[in-house]
């Protein structure tokens, strides 16, 4: 790892940047941040923050500073096991996240703090529960200004919840395409008229919108009026926004594979077979982190993150991510993390010089692979060669836990129902034969009353 | 709600950006400052109102009112 090596994406913000040196993550605080961070640690309200949990605490270190001219001081912050980006989140995820930055500008500005800025990116997941990981957002509060990352609150979370409730849940991904959030003239022209009818949505996405039209290059004198907003005013307009938040909902009915898990081809023995078989082979690598490819719900994913080994349970649907999150949450559990992931598309590197926001296997591989029913959607279904996806398992870790379907599967029937059969190569032995060269088979077992295997593999 | 919306629009004509200041990183947006402005005077006041209902319906109860304002940000769910 290079020495102070800055992190891509900490650039925008003055107030000082993240940098690693030895593989340890510190961030440098610039002298022009001072005022700020002293009132953070002295008001009280980091104190508060931390022990609610909805800041990543921090400890100050005598680590070298990356730039010395322009450097304060140096904290090393509490470090997460995975960094996952707003259009990798459900609703709930989203909406938490959302309701967390303005739950933490309410705490602020009680404590004569504010945030001055609301990016989506600022929140990550940890043990199931938002946390904002971005120490520098708090500024000393200006006393009669308006809340400078407002606009940014409504394009990076309200837009986007507001599309997801009320046009389709699919469009979380315009957050992918739109880095600093959804314009909120596209958010107004996508929504339905009804939206116009519910007045916060009315007030801070389509009046919004169209106050931004009427402004958008105007000539700003320097003689204009002084109006100032009060704190109160402050604290109503986060009540608003809070309150049309919470009003934003949305149900996982009719997506792919919410109800999967009904409507399934195993018996009863069958799917107690397969657990025991996979909580076996984890117990067997004992891996330090794992994805579940394909989680659906996330049955098999919490064999790995009830064993206290960091999870991530990815799975296309937002319908069966949404269901997987809301059961972290209400089981309090800790070590999962649900992500919204199309494997046949996973996130890029993305944003300025395409390193700002970093693809997955950007930001850090697993040392364990579960791809559980995963191979027959990716090989039959999106004619994935099973050669590339060997390849492509073996780079994202050591250890490969992978069940084969046979076309003998009613499952695999269905998906070759439809369409002609071009995959002589999808049997046991052919698979057997393209993963061995790059896995060493350690197990190979048929779950009980069915026609499946289950493998356990090693990377050459 | 057309009525609000027009309203506010109508409100926007006659108000101008207030000085931004300088230190700021990003960028706020000029109409969205401007809105902001109407939109917090007004749920501010309703906050301000709200409170002194509160505090009469308190009274005239002679009860403690219920702290609605502060239980879902503030907890811990």
């Amino acid at each position: 790892m290079t020495s102070n090596q800055p992190i891509a994406a900490s650039f925008r913000d003055p107030s000082g940047f993240l940098f690693t040196h030895q593989g340890v993550l510190y961030r440098q605080i610039n002298q022009s941040y001072q005022a700020n961070y002293d009132c953070l640690m002295e008001s009280g309200l980091y104190e508060k923050l931390v022990k609610k949990g909805l800041l990543v605490p921090h400890s100050e270190v005598n680590q070298p500073p990356a730039q010395p001219d322009t450097a304060y001081k140096v904290i090393q912050p509490e470090r997460l096991d995975f960094i996952s980006y707003p259009y990798e989140w459900c609703f709930s995820q989203l909406k938490d996240a959302a309701l967390l930055t303005l739950r933490i500008q309410k705490l602020a500005l009680e404590a004569g703090m504010s945030l001055k800025d609301s990016s989506a990116y600022n929140i990550q997941f940890r043990d199931g529960k938002p946390v904002l990981i971005d120490t520098l957002s708090f500024e000393v509060y200006p006393q009669g200004q308006p809340w400078v990352a407002y606009r940014q609150f409504c394009q990076h979370f309200l837009a986007p919840l507001a599309l997801m409730a009320y046009t389709d849940v699919r469009l979380s991904q315009l957050l992918r395409v739109y880095i600093d959030g959804v314009p909120l003239d596209l958010a107004a022209g996508l929504l339905p008229g009804r939206t116009r009818l519910n007045l916060g949505l009315l007030t801070h996405i389509h009046t919004h919108a169209a106050a931004q039209k009427r402004y958008a290059g105007r000539e700003i004198s320097k003689e204009q009026i002084k109006r100032t907003v009060s704190k109160t005013a402050l604290l109503g307009l986060i009540e608003s926004l809070k309150s049309t938040v919470r009003k934003l909902t949305w149900k996982p009915v009719g997506t792919d594979w919410a109800d999967y898990y009904q409507d399934t081809n195993y018996s009863e023995q069958a799917r107690q077979h397969k657990l025991s078989l996979v909580g076996a082979f984890i117990e067997r690598i004992q891996p330090k982190s794992l994805w579940d490819l394909g989680a659906n719900l996330g049955l098999y994913s919490r064999l790995a993150s009830q064993r206290g080994i960091p999870t991530i349970a990815f799975d296309i649907d937002p319908g069966a991510v949404e269901q997987n999150y809301l059961q972290v949450k209400e089981e309090k559990e800790s070590n999962l993390l649900p992500l919204v992931l199309d494997l046949t598309n996973p996130s890029p590197d993305l944003g300025w010089d395409n390193r700002e926001r970093l693809s997955l296997v950007g930001r850090g591989t697993p040392e364990a692979v579960m791809a559980l029913a995963l191979v027959h959607h990716l090989a039959i279904a999106n004619n994935v060669p099973l050669p590339m996806l060997a390849e492509y398992f073996s780079r994202l870790g050591r250890y490969l836990i992978v069940e084969f379907v046979p076309k003998s599967d009613s499952q695999v029937k269905r998906l070759l129902a439809t369409r002609e059969d071009i995959f002589p190569d999808y049997a046991f032995e052919p698979f057997e034969a393209i993963f061995g060269e790059r896995f060493k088979i350690l197990a190979a077992e048929q779950i009980e009353d069915s026609e499946r295997k289950l493998y356990l593999m090693e990377r050459l | 709600m057309q009525i609000f919306s027009i309203a506010i629009i109508a409100a926007l004509g006659g108000l101008q950006a207030p000085p931004i200041k300088e230190a700021l990183y990003l960028d706020p947006g000029s109409g969205s400052f401007i809105l902001q402005l109407i939109v917090a005077s007004v749920v501010g006041g309703l906050v301000i109102f709200r409170g002194y209902i509160a505090r009469l319906f308190s009274f005239l109860r002679k009860s403690k009112p219920e702290n609605e304002d502060q239980e879902p940000i503030d907890n811990d769910e």
